[in-house]
């Protein structure tokens, strides 16, 4: 059965982190969720489509550059929900940016850290969540899930958007 | 004083025979850091108008103020010139522990003019260059140079040397050091056999290793650069990322089903049986050992053995680029054939991507009716592939024609469009009608189509630093640019490509800041990089590469992909140029005054 993994403001949702849920593509996990959590429906969709800002990533890649609600799911799949932001918050998936890296960079800029997973900056607040890593061939990318809300979201989003610049070759 | 360097440059005049010796200007350090960077203004000074045949081009041998210390990956070596394939200023790099040694022999860089009455190699050795008779030398391949010359000075030698495409001036010949490593675009091979150089002997040893200004601040740097590459769940990981079990060959079957591997000279995106010459199978029937370069635990080098007509053929490495220029884009699919092209390359001393290039442009002009001569051969001619190389290196029938590029070639027998090139270079292994980052990537690279100038695969396939849409255009020409000014800094360190799927501009400021010993903000590197960029393309535009110059080859443009991944994708080019170019403040291809004014670059042009 496909597991279903939560993000931010799903987890208070819900009340869960992990889920296992059937079905055969996204969009019947996703039906299917909303069956159980109805509180998701107005979260997930508007009408009969994927919310725009609601992000779900199959194996670590967007399914809207896959086949949408339509991407077929193996039983062992993983599906990553991100909740849609609001408030002026930004939100990315980094790859090749380590949580712990991320820490070192937000408790030397002055960041406080109140609880796991959570910084609170200057006018800003910012969450992170290590995300299904995203998988081509034999590479396995780590990718981290990273949340800025709050006054000064921007500058900040901006100032570890920055930080995460990588490239390769 | 700028610490990490040793504050020594070889000026060295090969018709005249002198060598002198000077300490680099502060100021260039600070500009320009090193490696790409400082040898591309030294060959700005030199003039853009020299033809790249004559004495008077400059040729740099670089490294940069991290070669030779403890910094992770820092084994590469800039060869900087004039290039003969392009016209335009061209860098290349090399792995090993050439740049190392430089640096422990007590050398910045190398740089050489002139030209030699017979052919000549120089030994570098205890901060003294000499330049000594190489006659014996002339017309031996690589392999052969390496053992000659360090049974001649010690194994602690490290040799880098042309071989017969050199001294042949092929377009594309390069330089091999004896771990296999290649400088291999742009011809600076054709480069030095023009000036009769054969190689160059560097004798140096690891006690003369540069020490951090800051060793405080370096411990804390090497943690951190140290501790992003292990990362056990990074691609970089030691034994365990895929980059560092497959090298760079991984690629292979991913691109393979992205629709993203041009295959018979790009008329089509993909192949059958592309396993066979993947990183995967590689691993697993053909490995003999996982080497590496100077200071690199990630150790993505990878010794191999072939058998081809009963001989066993053992060599490094089995690239990604190289095994889909010889093999895929060549028709066929075979690993040991594959296999022995490079290794051949490898001997003669010929880039294995333009080689790959011209066999395939002959194989459809062969096919098509375009070339009609007795040596012509069809794709998947496997034997034929090999008969080609040898006749480019020695410039023989077709192999002659064939020896000036693939663009020429084609340009020669009334069909320039098919050779796939951007400024006379021939492209690498990605299809920018599958992967739209690589077509502007392609485009406004100022050494011609090169995939290492800005690697878009690094967000289009692998999410780094964000995933994007391998088929969208939008968002790649900001991609580019950020990618393009990281990379001119990184080769100016000189650190390997690589590290950049694990280190960023956070991580590169604070080594430079320990090694040089002044803070160094992590934008500073990014002012850089895009000086030193925009530098090449002022160059670029003096030498006559101006307006219009940034275009891709028609078949991406007006010929739909056939494969799945990216069926019936062609690559907008002219929508990606006008965000680029709006991001770099460029007009239509050329550096205004104003940009070359802010970064620096127009005072130290007038000479201020």
């Amino acid at each position: 059965m496909p597991k279903v993994n939560l993000y931010a403001t799903f987890r208070d949702l819900t009340g869960t982190s992990h889920l296992e849920v059937e079905g055969r593509t996204v969009g019947e996990v996703l039906a299917n969720l909303v069956q159980a959590y109805p509180k998701l429906k107005e979260e997930l969709f508007e009408g009969e489509a994927l919310a725009e800002r609601v992000s779900v990533f199959l194996d670590g890649r967007d399914v809207r550059y896959l086949e949408g609600l339509s991407t077929p799911l193996a039983p062992e799949a993983t599906l990553d929900l991100f909740p849609p932001v609001a408030g002026g918050a930004l939100t990315r998936n980094f790859g090749a940016f380590p949580a712990w890296l991320l820490e070192e960079y937000l408790a030397s800029w002055g960041g406080k850290r109140p609880e796991e997973g959570l910084y609170a900056l200057p006018g800003a607040k910012v969450r992170f969540a290590e995300a299904e890593p995203l998988k081509v061939g034999s590479l396995s990318v780590p990718q981290l899930w990273v949340e800025v809300e709050g006054e000064e979201a921007e500058a900040w989003f901006n100032r570890i958007v920055f930080a995460a610049s990588r490239g390769g070759g | 004083m700028l610490g990490g360097y040793a504050h020594r440059i070889a000026r060295i005049d090969l018709t005249s025979g002198k060598v002198e010796y000077f300490a680099p200007d502060p100021k260039d350090l600070e500009m320009y850091v090193g490696g790409r960077g400082l040898g591309v203004k030294y060959v700005f000074e030199n003039g853009p108008q020299v033809d790249p045949f004559s004495p008077e081009n400059l040729l740099a041998i670089m490294n940069g103020p991290l070669s030779g210390t403890r910094a992770k990956m820092s084994g590469r070596l800039a060869v900087v010139t004039k290039s003969p394939l392009t016209g335009t200023v061209t860098d290349s790099h090399m792995g090993g522990w050439t740049a190392a040694k430089l640096k422990w022999a007590g050398f910045d860089g190398l740089l050489i003019k002139g030209a030699a009455e017979k052919p000549v190699y120089l030994l570098v050795k205890d901060g003294e260059v000499s330049i000594r008779d190489a006659s014996d030398l002339w017309g031996k391949t690589t392999h052969e140079v390496h053992r000659i010359l360090r049974e001649r000075h010690g194994e602690e030698a490290d040799v880098m040397a042309i071989g017969p495409a050199g001294e042949n001036r092929v377009r594309f010949a390069n330089w091999i050091n004896n771990d296999e490593r290649a400088a291999g675009r742009g011809g600076t091979g054709a480069v030095a056999g023009s000036k009769r150089l054969k190689a160059i002997v560097v004798v140096g040893k690891q006690d003369h290793m540069p020490q951090p200004k800051d060793p405080e601040l370096w411990r804390e740097a090497d943690r951190l650069a140290s501790a992003t590459i292990n990362d056990p769940k990074n691609v970089t990981a030691p034994k365990k990322g895929g980059l560092s079990l497959y090298g760079t060959n991984v690629l292979m079957n991913i691109t393979n089903v992205m629709g993203a591997l041009p295959t018979f000279n790009a008329q089509h995106t993909c192949i059958d049986g592309v396993q066979t010459i993947s990183g995967e199978y590689i691993r697993e029937h053909r490995l003999v050992k996982d080497n590496t370069c100077h200071a690199c635990p990630v150790a993505c080098k990878k010794m191999v053995e072939v058998h081809v007509n009963g001989k066993t053929i053992r060599f490094e490495s089995y690239e990604y680029e190289s095994a889909w220029a010889l093999g895929a884009h060549s028709g066929h699919t075979d690993t040991d054939w594959t296999g022995y092209a490079i290794y051949l390359c490898n001997a003669y001393g010929m880039d294995t991507i333009e080689a790959g290039n011209a066999i395939a442009v002959l194989m459809e002009a062969t096919e098509k009716g375009y070339y009609q001569g007795e040596d012509g051969i069809r794709f998947g001619d496997k034997e034929g592939e090999i008969r080609i190389l040898e006749a480019i290196a020695h410039r023989k029938g077709v192999g002659d024609m064939l020896a000036e590029g693939p663009a020429r070639f084609a340009k020669a027998i009334g069909h320039p469009e098919i050779s796939l090139e951007v400024k006379g270079q021939s492209i690498p292994a990605y299809d920018p009608r599958g992967l739209k980052g690589m077509g502007i990537a392609y485009a406004t690279s100022n050494r011609g189509a090169c995939h290492l100038r800005a690697y878009t695969p690094a967000s289009e396939i692998l999410g780094v630093p964000y995933k994007t849409d391998p088929l969208a255009w939008e968002g790649k020409g900001k991609l580019t640019k950020l990618f393009q000014d990281l990379s001119a800094f990184t080769d100016s360190l000189d650190l390997c490509k690589f590290s950049q799927f694990a280190e960023g501009p956070e991580e590169y400021a604070k080594q430079l800041a320990a090694y040089w010993g002044r803070p160094v903000t992590p934008e500073e590197i990014l002012k850089i990089g895009e000086r030193i960029y925009n530098l090449e393309r002022y160059y670029n535009n003096l030498a006559g590469w101006a307006e219009g110059s940034d275009y891709l080859p028609k078949r991406f443009l007006e010929e739909p992909s056939d494969c799945a991944g990216s069926k019936g994708q062609r690559t907008e080019l002219d929508l990606m140029l006008e965000e680029y170019y709006r991001e770099r403040g460029w007009e239509r291809g050329v550096v205004p005054p104003a940009k070359l004014a802010e970064l620096g670059i127009l005072s130290q042009a007038a000479g201020d």
